[in-house]
């Protein structure tokens, strides 16, 4: 071997990806690539170390909890559940109120509304193909899903801090762009309920 | 008894069919490794968790998208995630720039003298300091020991453009670890070429 075709093969010596029995004699023979095949080595071992450093992580579990909404959502299957834990805040409430009001003036269709009946609560009622919705969210506690089928749905831009105000993960780098949802109008036409829609 | 688990292209399967078992598990099967990629491609916990979201968000959406024959699902993933990468690098003007690198040290043989931590902080911003196109083949070989052909099949080029991004991008890595990076070498200058990015 030479000291070409050592360089040819000194990244997969000097991370052990197999035994190259040839270029390791060439290494001992020649101080130019013997010096080669550490600095390679020096460079496998810190980047081992950047890997192992970072095996431990993954995304946070409120990923999984708005993937599992998406798919419940989006999938073919059994309807989401009604979540407990996550109700908004007042001032996240109050500006739905105030905006569902001005929506309700120009109403898209009957919606379905949430429900817990899988025949009414199918996403594609109102979202496009191919998009995703979470679940409803009640915007007063005690709100009765149920209760609301049938009645309008409206379709509206939200600031995007409102996910985070209902657990959902929000990316501050794209707080400026709005984020679309169905906002469920009760017969007053005050906003009872919403769901975000990707 | 060992029992079999059932394979990424079992459970996408039963995914599509509605099972929603199916969909958890291979979504926790597969999602650490799609967010630390993001991590080392974006150098954000923020767009690695966006990003990771968006992938499954878009397996959903675009499984009949996956041909087996082309490369493995978890590739089929990497290669979602790479896109919405560099669609979010591009939103923050990062594409071609350094998101987070800081200098490198000036030291003759640095990496003796780190500490772990030290270390392991001037590789991920050495890795962070490099052009995307090497960028990628490292963080997919390197860091998440994919051989050659998954790379490719994850970053749609061929197993020889992997190949020698990689021993470009190892020169890089090394130049900057030793604080003798050349200007003519940075993000940037150099034109990729094969994959299209």
């Amino acid at each position: 071997m030479n000291c070409r075709e050592f360089d040819d093969v000194v990244f997969e010596v000097a991370r052990e990806w197999g035994a190259d029995v040839a270029a390791l004699a060439h290494a001992e023979a020649c101080s130019r690539c013997a010096a080669r095949l550490g600095n390679e080595r020096e460079v496998a071992a810190a980047l081992r170390a950047l890997a192992t450093d970072s095996q431990a992580l993954e995304a946070p579990a409120r990923v999984e909890r708005a993937l599992i909404a998406a798919y419940r959502r989006g999938a073919r299957v059994r309807p989401a559940r009604r979540s407990g834990a996550l109700w908004p805040i007042w001032g996240v409430a109050a500006a739905m109120v105030l905006l569902a009001v001005a929506a309700a003036l120009q109403p898209r269709a009957p919606g379905p509304a949430a429900s817990s009946d899988p025949a009414v609560s199918e996403p594609v009622e109102i979202a496009q193909a191919g998009e995703f919705a979470t679940e409803y969210f009640a915007l007063e506690q005690g709100t009765d899903l149920t209760a609301l089928e049938g009645a309008p749905v409206v379709r509206m831009k939200l600031p995007r801090t409102v996910l985070a105000s209902f657990g959902l993960p929000m990316n501050p780098e794209r707080a400026e762009e709005p984020v679309q949802a169905d906002v469920v109008l009760g017969p007053d036409g005050i906003a009872r309920a919403v769901r975000f829609v990707n | 008894m060992d029992e079999q688990l059932p394979s990424d292209e079992d459970l996408l399967q039963r995914m599509l069919s509605g099972d929603e078992e199916a969909f958890v598990t291979l979504y926790r099967r597969r999602q650490a490794g799609v967010y630390r990629f993001a991590l080392h491609m974006s150098g954000s916990e923020i767009t690695a968790e966006d990003v990771t979201q968006e992938v499954f968000l878009a397996l959903m959406r675009d499984a009949a998208k996956f041909d087996a024959r082309r490369g493995s699902l978890a590739a089929f993933l990497y290669g979602i995630a790479r896109n919405h990468v560099l669609r979010s690098l591009d939103r923050q003007g990062f594409r071609d720039s350094q998101p987070q690198a800081e200098p490198a040290s000036p030291e003759a043989d640095p990496l003796g003298r780190l500490t772990r931590s030290e270390t392991i902080e001037s590789v991920r911003c050495a890795v962070l300091a490099l052009p995307l196109h090497y960028r990628e083949v490292v963080v997919l070989c390197e860091l998440h020991e994919m051989d050659y052909a998954q790379a490719a099949a994850a970053l749609g080029c061929a197993v020889g453009t992997v190949r020698s991004r990689l021993h470009r991008a190892r020169g890089l890595l090394a130049d900057r670890l030793r604080g003798t990076a050349r200007d003519p070498l940075v993000a940037g200058q150099i034109k990729p070429a094969g994959c299209s990015i």
